[in-house]
């Protein structure tokens, strides 16, 4: 088999996964709403009803975000 | 007036899964936890783990796909996917911040991608993604204002040179080859990778210094 050439090295290896984890780390914050973070939370539980086997995450009740 | 979080935020309170707040970053043991926990099927660990950690996620998708539809898109793949995948957590590989992390700069960068590709389906393909690429690049000083001041990040990064942090920020915001770098930047190959990997080891040397 032919051999992958380094030029072809995708950024991922380039930088390396530790690397990507410490800048990913320090990247200044963003915004996010608690209706924001509150909205994706239901889109993510939606999801992972769709694709669990029945009698799986049935039973979690309505998101309720609140601000200190 | 709508109440904003910000990353780094999280809480520790075990007993209410569903609030979010609290200045105290989560300790990387209870996230592990948390995630042990999720392989097991716990619904709660999952909610407890998300609130604790999104912020810093979606700024992470934000600050690279300057899209916040796109970025809420990418987080919700994320934790799907973490939820699905949470018994393959390796806690020798990483840490759960590192784990979820990597998962959303390399699905940002896919998404990237998948943008580029839509370009490219232009009869002028090459002209086309060559413009995208550059209109979506970082300067050097946009790079480093993308990071946040007084860290050992930025203070690593500012060491290096405008020409190589501009090549480290194409590699790590828009997920470039070596080749795609010199492509769009129009050096040769070589001085790409040479330039490539100085930046690395300086930066390695950088962080891995005492504070």
């Amino acid at each position: 088999m032919r051999k992958r050439s380094k030029l072809r090295a995708p950024a991922a290896k380039m930088l390396g996964e530790p690397l990507i984890a410490q800048m990913a780390a320090g990247l200044k914050p963003s915004a996010l709403s608690a209706s924001a973070a509150a909205a994706m939370h239901e889109r993510i539980l939606q999801r992972i009803r769709e694709g669990a086997p029945e009698g799986t995450f049935t039973e979690m009740p309505p998101s309720r975000f609140r601000i200190a | 007036m709508q109440s904003v979080l910000h990353a780094g935020t999280a809480n520790a309170a075990v007993a209410d899964p569903i609030a979010i707040p609290a200045c105290i970053p989560a300790p990387s043991i209870a996230l592990e936890g948390l995630v042990h926990a999720m392989a097991c099927g716990e619904q709660a660990a999952f909610s407890s783990l998300y609130q604790q950690t999104v912020t810093q996620i979606f700024a992470i998708a934000r600050r690279l796909l300057r899209s916040k539809e796109d970025a809420e898109e990418v987080v919700c793949d994320v934790y799907t996917y973490a939820w699905r995948r949470a018994h393959a957590y390796d806690s020798t590989r990483g840490s759960v911040m590192a784990w979820l992390s990597v998962m959303t700069r390399n699905r940002a960068v896919d998404r990237m991608r998948q943008r580029r590709a839509t370009v490219s389906l232009d009869d002028v393909r090459h002209d086309e993604l060559h413009k995208s690429l550059v209109a979506d690049m970082l300067g050097p000083d946009q790079i480093l204002a993308q990071f946040q001041s007084g860290s050992a990040l930025h203070r690593a990064l500012s060491t290096l040179s405008a020409q190589r942090r501009h090549l480290i920020g194409l590699a790590f915001f828009q997920g470039l080859t070596h080749e795609e770098i010199a492509a769009v930047v129009g050096m040769p190959l070589g001085t790409v990778k040479s330039h490539v990997r100085r930046a690395l080891a300086a930066l390695q040397g950088e962080l891995s210094a005492p504070a």
